[in-house]
């Protein structure tokens, strides 16, 4: 069950990820390039997240929240600089 | 370093949410209030999970579903509007 | 299609700061008493529209030096002197003297990078 839950969240940010980056490739607005890697961030922690639960001897938690956190900081990055084209 | 890390995601989505508060205010689209409210839960989530220790239970996973449902909602309330607007 | 009258201070202008006619009404009515300062609500009573909707107008106006808010809350014009005013001037005589123009540059604004985003999540794409 909550194996749907994470691949349902990893699913929902991939969307993000490739409709914001197709915006970006269409109108080159720097703003969509930033969430759009942002939203790959994470995806990538969600898809990881499947993997770590999935294989009980592995713990991932630690590079799990690389991409999140680079993911965020993108973001916010392009928030702050790149909001007001 | 968990600590930190944990502190600086919360921060973090904070940030994202009230800068999505701002853009509803300026253009009105509804889209960014619900990636606010979406933020803010990721922010809620992630500060709980440091609290509780993750040992507190997966349930703590739903909130970050109730997210990305909620990112998800956004998505197709955009389109199904821009399909009757003019 | 450039107007060589309007000029590029005066196009800045309205893009960043002016997004909707209530946005330059507003400005014309806190220039036209330069000295004196309303609460909102004498504002929108001034221009006979909703509060909320010229607090919100007040914000932007605000944010762009046009508006200064005083320590009781009342509001008044900000850009007294200097290039910002003669600028905001000829935005209003726009206003007064060629509203159509100035709707077309309202309209024709180039999407902002917030309306992008926003747009990204559009699945098909507006004719």
């Amino acid at each position: 069950m909550i194996h749907i839950v994470f691949i349902l969240c990893a699913l929902t940010s991939l969307a993000c990820a490739v409709l914001l980056l197709r915006g970006y490739f269409r109108t080159r607005v720097r703003l969509l390039l930033w969430s759009g890697l942002c939203f790959v961030g994470l995806a990538l922690n969600n898809a990881l997240l499947v993997v770590d639960v999935n294989t009980p001897m592995t713990d991932l938690s630690h590079w799990r929240t690389l991409p999140t956190l680079a993911g965020v900081m993108l973001l916010i990055y392009g928030l702050v600089w790149d909001s007001r084209a | 370093m968990t600590a930190f890390v944990a502190g600086a995601l919360t921060t973090g989505y904070l940030v994202i949410a009230l800068f999505f508060l701002r853009f509803r205010r300026e253009t009105g689209d509804r889209l960014f209030a619900i990636f606010a409210a979406a933020f803010a839960l990721l922010a809620a989530q992630r500060f709980a999970l440091f609290y509780f220790a993750a040992e507190a239970g997966l349930w703590l996973y739903t909130l970050r579903l109730l997210a990305f449902a909620l990112i998800l909602f956004a998505i197709i309330d955009k389109n199904s509007k821009s399909s009757t607007a003019s | 299609m450039t107007d060589p009258d309007i000029s590029d201070d005066a196009r800045d202008m309205i893009q960043r700061h002016l997004a909707t006619m209530d946005h330059v009404e507003l400005l014309e009515t806190l220039r036209g008493s330069r000295d004196v300062s309303f609460t909102p609500a004498e504002l929108a009573e001034k221009m006979r529209k909703p509060e909320p909707l010229v607090e919100m107008c007040l914000e932007s106006l605000a944010l762009g030096g046009l508006a200064a808010q005083l320590s009781d809350g009342t509001y008044r014009y900000a850009a007294l002197e200097g290039t910002l005013d003669r600028t905001a001037e000829s935005v209003v005589r726009l206003y007064n003297e060629r509203p159509v123009t100035l709707v077309r540059l309202l309209y024709e604004r180039p999407p902002t990078a917030v309306n992008t985003f926003a747009d990204a999540f559009k699945l098909r794409k507006d004719p």
